[in-house]
């Protein structure tokens, strides 16, 4: 749209502007300017060509001012802030995809079901525990204990660590003679499984295991760390 | 969006500033221990400590780097805890992949543990003031079906550590390679005599006074 002395003063100026990212910007802004000139000549009486010519002149010396704009559009702080603004944009995704993934996998395990049905029985009670500890910065939760018709009892816990946990994830097992009774039976799981998430669902499946029992009591020590939790059966399903 | 605006508003150093802090923190974030990967191989040894839930070590024994390669052996409740790491290439260490012998408990008077190239162990009975461990191979031509290889002995120190370095872990003195294994432990009081020793071709640990 510019005459071609005001092509060729823009294209003096930016050969001095070793940026190449910002010779757009240059470009766009002085021909802003020369245009500003233009319309304030056309509107004191000048023609148009001429008013083109001289606003050229009005802009002053090309290699001048592209020198100038250089200093103001230093390459070397332009390049830092170029290769900063990309990596700068890879790390926030990088943040909000490892937040948004970490908070959302926490979220789904520790609020959805994280335990598997179990197909061998019906069930005949349910007890919920509530108990909750920390093991050094691990918590645990035991959920509680169901009982099936085929005389199996299913303890559910689930173990997680905080978001800002330091240390290195490994899984925690319930292991040993941990589980007793009212009368100080002991009893062993014969199978369980775990799901391994960031908030770790496990089972365990105690079979053969009485219908009248009136309490189950969990008592174990995790290296010097007692974890003791009693939990009672409902008195309507011991008929 | 008003962020981006009011980004696009400020000058391109105070831009800059701003690119550059998002940058810290994501490689802050990704090298953190947030992350599993730790300042050295002791911090290494803490975190796998305390993930597995015993410790913390009273005191680190000995560290070995090789490379990219570590070990960290701390002293805890009488026994020792053995964490190996691996350094990544931009120089933070994570915990080293495959099995670790973590918490090694000593339950008779003594106890070691043999892997990269070294062989750890405490001895608690006090009597022990060196060691000798017999190292061998399975060799079903043997009487007792290992084949002893090679000898080594060490000092025990004041606290019941000790530790042999450089330890081959295969046998290629035969045509063949097979797999090294400690196939006798002897303890030595102060006077040279024998005073506690274990093998794996006897099945019971026994005392000698």
């Amino acid at each position: 749209m510019f005459s071609p002395e005001g092509k060729e003063f823009t294209d003096k100026v930016l050969k001095h502007i070793k940026f190449p990212y910002d010779r757009n910007a240059v470009r766009q802004e002085l021909e802003e300017h020369m245009e500003d000139i233009c319309d304030d000549l056309t509107e004191k009486g000048y023609g148009r060509e001429e008013a083109e010519r001289l606003s050229v002149q009005y802009m002053g010396d090309a290699d001048e001012i592209g020198r100038e704009l250089n200093k103001a559009h230093n390459p070397i702080l332009g390049w830092i802030w170029y290769i900063s603004r990309l990596a700068a944009i890879i790390a926030a995704a990088f943040l909000i995809t490892t937040a948004g993934v970490r908070g959302f996998s926490y979220m789904k395990a520790y609020f959805g079901n994280g335990y598997e049905d179990y197909k061998n029985g019906e069930l005949l009670y349910s007890a919920d525990s509530g108990y909750e500890t920390l093991i050094y910065d691990m918590h645990l939760k035991i959920d509680g204990v169901r009982y099936y018709d085929d005389g199996t009892l299913e303890l559910r816990y689930k173990t997680w660590k905080s978001l800002f946990s330091d240390s290195i994830d490994w899984t925690f097992n319930l292991n040993g003679e941990f589980l007793t009774d009212e009368n100080g039976n002991k009893y062993y799981f014969s199978t369980g499984n775990s799901n391994g998430n960031k908030v770790c669902h496990s089972q365990l499946f105690f079979e053969d295991f009485p219908q009248d029992v009136k309490t189950i009591i969990i008592d174990t020590d995790v290296n010097g760390q007692n974890i003791h939790c009693e939990i009672p059966v409902p008195e309507v399903n011991n008929k | 969006m008003k962020l981006f605006s009011m980004l696009n508003r400020m000058n391109r150093k105070k831009q800059t500033a701003i690119f550059l802090i998002i940058i810290a923190a994501a490689i802050g974030w990704k090298t953190s221990p947030y992350n599993r990967e730790y300042s050295s191989p002791e911090a290494v040894l803490y975190a796998c400590e305390k993930g597995l839930r015993y410790g913390p070590s009273e005191k680190i024994e000995y560290v070995r780097k090789n490379g990219n390669k570590a070990v960290a052996i701390g002293r805890v409740k009488g026994g020792l805890s053995i964490i190996p790491s691996e350094r990544k290439w931009y120089g933070r260490w994570i915990l080293a992949g495959g099995g670790i012998p973590g918490y090694v408990q000593v339950e008779n008077n003594a106890e070691y543990d043999f892997g990269d190239n070294i062989i750890v162990g405490v001895c608690t009975y006090d009597e022990i003031k060196s060691v000798e461990v017999v190292l061998g191979v399975y060799d079903e031509k043997s009487d007792n079906g290992v084949k002893e290889v090679e000898k080594y002995k060490a000092d025990v120190a004041q606290d019941g550590f000790f530790i042999i370095e450089n330890i081959p872990e295969r046998d290629t003195t035969d045509d063949s390679v097979f797999d090294i294994h400690v196939v006798g432990f002897e303890g030595f009081d102060e006077n040279g005599n024998s005073v506690y020793s274990t093998s794996v071709y006897k099945t019971e640990v026994y005392w000698e006074s």
